[in-house]
């Protein structure tokens, strides 16, 4: 834990102390790919005949980003923040239930930079590096589900490697605007009550770790200094 | 292509894209197995609570299922006593343990009415009923780090066990998990519910739990059960297994999923061809499976304070008509382990109630005969196809659950609460979980 702070302070460090600073902020759509939520899913719909309609596998969220980034030389680095909630429902007469997951990352984000002069780019990568954070949580007939009063919920998390592809849009001298896609892989995440939340089980559909990987789309304005400085 | 053009080009890949992505999504299967996917037939040996849920598993994906009962009735450990009371009694398992289930869903989507059990326990003790004891004995075995001694023996550890104030306390802790003190392990108890995530919570069925079954997972499979077939046989050395009943009528299947209740197993009553692994021969008689009984006495006033814990004769009496719609005083005797046996030992219904009543005597000042007008004895340990009440973790019963539950060349599978390796051994629920992991186990061996 000491390490990853002492990691996190290096990253907000980075990005605050270049010699430009911009702000960004996106939306857009995500999809996850979750094989042990899949599992425990599609274990659920099979094994319950009375419900007239299965619950969707989690995927479409929808997607919301900040960063602030800083410039060193050649390089934009920032620290990028996101968030996106995704829901699966099945509906059934009396029986109405439905999936909650939010996602959250924590990202340091690296960009390389051509040199002022050089025309272009048209696209920009960048690569991410960070944490995520998620949480699921079951409604079922529009109240949380609770066991024992406590709030049924499954945290989750892990280490994550992305990469985004941008295209840059220009609006006027401080402000522009990118589409972006991009995709990241957590090798390892880890959610040891996903089970009991989808499935009303621990230990018989799916591990409590596997692995993600989210990909996305969608676009992002931007206000830089950077472009202010340029011009002066 | 300049700039803008790239642009325009971009945002209309980006929107196409997504739309790819939400139908190839769309065509991803949300099933484990569907209709189709197994073209075999199933034969399902038991009747009970995972025997009933897997043929009708099986039967809603399209598969040739038969189940074979060795009792005149389905249901197994679940089922019902009418007309009794004013209000229907469950003669076997009654309390759903916790609503995080697979059958919480089910009450839900088929508006089941259940009600919290919130009734208030007095424990004999010291010769008075008492709201509480020094010692909490349920919460001083729900620790993580007892040993593997039997109850009795952690409790004599501690002080509080044979021949003290708490010793029938302690019995009732035991009979809470299907067991005699002397038999059940501290340590494995807990360890084996390591995975429990329904709920501590227990919820009452306003009708019964077997109306759950009957009126939502028997009718699909109705047509499927062969009740009075007693199996004595199952042959699996061919390509296809043959069972074979007290009658000699042979059934053949490709897979057979055994669900009956663990003493069956332990007392070799279905001969096996080949014989199984001396393993889980071994497992299935290290899994304790102990006597159990329920007492229903009616009287015509409650002189009782609710539930009462504590008792020599019976350790666990319960007020039924909590959660009920009616106005019968029915007071239940859970009686398990050593208790039950020594009341079966009697030898009779009436000497049961006899002896129970004079317990009630000796706590209420003889209000108990004075009230009574009713009894019925439910002995499990006495059903010739059922033998106990359900499993429990014995003192050095490590893995065994676990071989006893692992299926053989993937053909011959093992179904039942007995069978659960996911904390819910003991419950209906668990039952129904093993009825999921072996269906689950049918599709995938032919995928």
């Amino acid at each position: 834990m000491k390490k990853w702070y002492v990691l996190m302070a290096c990253m907000l460090a980075g990005a605050l102390t270049g010699s430009s600073q911009g702000f960004f902020v996106g939306a857009g759509f995500q999809q996850h790919y979750i094989p042990e939520y899949d599992k425990a899913i599609r274990s659920y719909n099979s094994g319950r005949p009375y419900l007239e309609e299965d619950h969707a596998l989690i995927g479409a969220a929808t997607y919301l980003e900040a960063s602030f980034w800083g410039r060193v030389k050649q390089w934009n680095s920032g620290i990028q923040l996101s968030h996106s909630y995704s829901r699966s429902r099945s509906e059934s007469c009396n029986f109405n239930t439905k999936l909650r997951f939010h996602q959250v990352q924590l990202s340091y984000v690296l960009r390389w930079l051509p040199k002022p002069d050089t025309p272009g780019p048209w696209y920009y990568f960048d690569l991410h590096v960070g944490a995520t954070g998620t949480e699921l949580s079951r409604m079922i007939n529009g109240g949380s589900v609770s066991v024992d009063d406590e709030p049924l919920r499954a945290w989750g998390g892990g280490g994550q490697l992305g990469l985004t592809f941008s295209f840059p849009i220009e609006i006027n001298k401080n402000r522009s605007g990118e589409l972006f896609a991009g995709a990241t892989f957590l090798p390892y995440f880890y959610s040891p009550n996903a089970e009991p939340v989808i499935h009303q089980t621990k230990g018989l559909t799916s591990e409590e770790s596997g692995h993600m990987i989210t990909w996305k789309i969608g676009i992002r304005a931007c206000y830089s200094e950077k472009r202010k400085q340029r011009t002066e | 292509m300049n700039r803008k053009e790239f642009l325009h080009k971009s945002a209309y890949g980006a929107l196409g894209a997504v739309a790819l992505s939400q139908w190839l999504w769309a065509c991803r299967k949300t099933e484990l197995f569907e209709e189709g996917d197994y073209s075999g037939k199933v034969v399902v040996i038991g009747a009970g609570a995972a025997g009933l849920y897997a043929a009708y598993l099986l039967r809603s994906k399209g598969v040739e299922v038969e189940v074979l009962e060795a009792a005149d009735r389905y249901g197994g450990r679940l089922g019902k006593l009418e007309g009794f009371a004013d209000y229907p009694l469950d003669l076997g398992a009654q309390w759903l343990h916790g609503k995080n289930s697979i059958l919480g869903d089910l009450i839900k989507r088929t508006d089941t009415a259940i009600s919290r059990d919130n009734s208030e326990s007095r424990f004999w003790f010291e010769g008075e009923l008492k709201r509480s004891t020094p010692v909490d004995i349920a919460d001083a075995f729900s620790k993580e780090d007892l040993p593997d001694v039997s109850f009795l023996d952690y409790a004599d550890q501690q002080g509080w066990g044979r021949g003290s104030a708490y010793e029938y306390i302690v019995e009732w802790a035991a009979g809470d998990q299907g067991a005699g003190a002397e038999a059940i392990s501290a340590f494995w108890n807990i360890k084996e519910e390591e995975n429990w995530s329904s709920g501590e919570a227990d919820f009452k069925f306003e009708q019964t739990f077997f109306d759950l079954f009957n009126n939502h997972v028997v009718p699909t499979i109705a047509d499927r059960i062969r009740t009075n077939t007693v199996v004595n046989r199952i042959d699996y050395s061919g390509s296809s297994i043959v069972v074979t009943d007290q009658q000699g009528q042979t059934y053949t299947a490709d897979k057979v999923i055994v669900s009956v209740p663990l003493p069956i197993l332990q007392d070799g009553d279905i001969q096996f061809t080949p014989a199984l692994p001396s393993a889980k021969v071994a497992a299935f008689q290290k899994l304790g499976m102990g006597p159990g009984m329920k007492v229903f006495l009616k009287f015509s006033e409650a002189f009782y304070p609710g539930n009462i814990v504590g008792g020599a004769v019976c350790a666990a009496y319960a007020d039924e008509r909590e959660g009920k719609s009616g106005s019968d005083h029915v007071l239940l005797a859970f009686v398990m382990g050593t208790q039950a046996q020594k009341l079966t030992d009697l030898g009779s219904d009436q000497a049961i109630i006899n002896a129970l009543l004079a317990e009630l005597d000796d706590m209420f000042d003889g209000a108990a005969t004075a009230a009574y007008l009713d009894g019925r004895v439910q002995n499990w340990t006495t059903e010739p196809f059922v033998r106990g009440a359900y499993s429990y973790a014995t003192v050095g019963v490590g893995e065994s659950r676990k071989t006893a539950a692992e299926p053989i060349e993937d053909r011959l599978l093992f179904a039942g609460e007995a069978m659960n390796l996911n904390g819910h051994h003991q419950t209906v629920h668990g039952a129904v979980e093993t009825a999921i992991r072996e269906v689950t186990r049918i599709f995938e061996s032919a995928q």
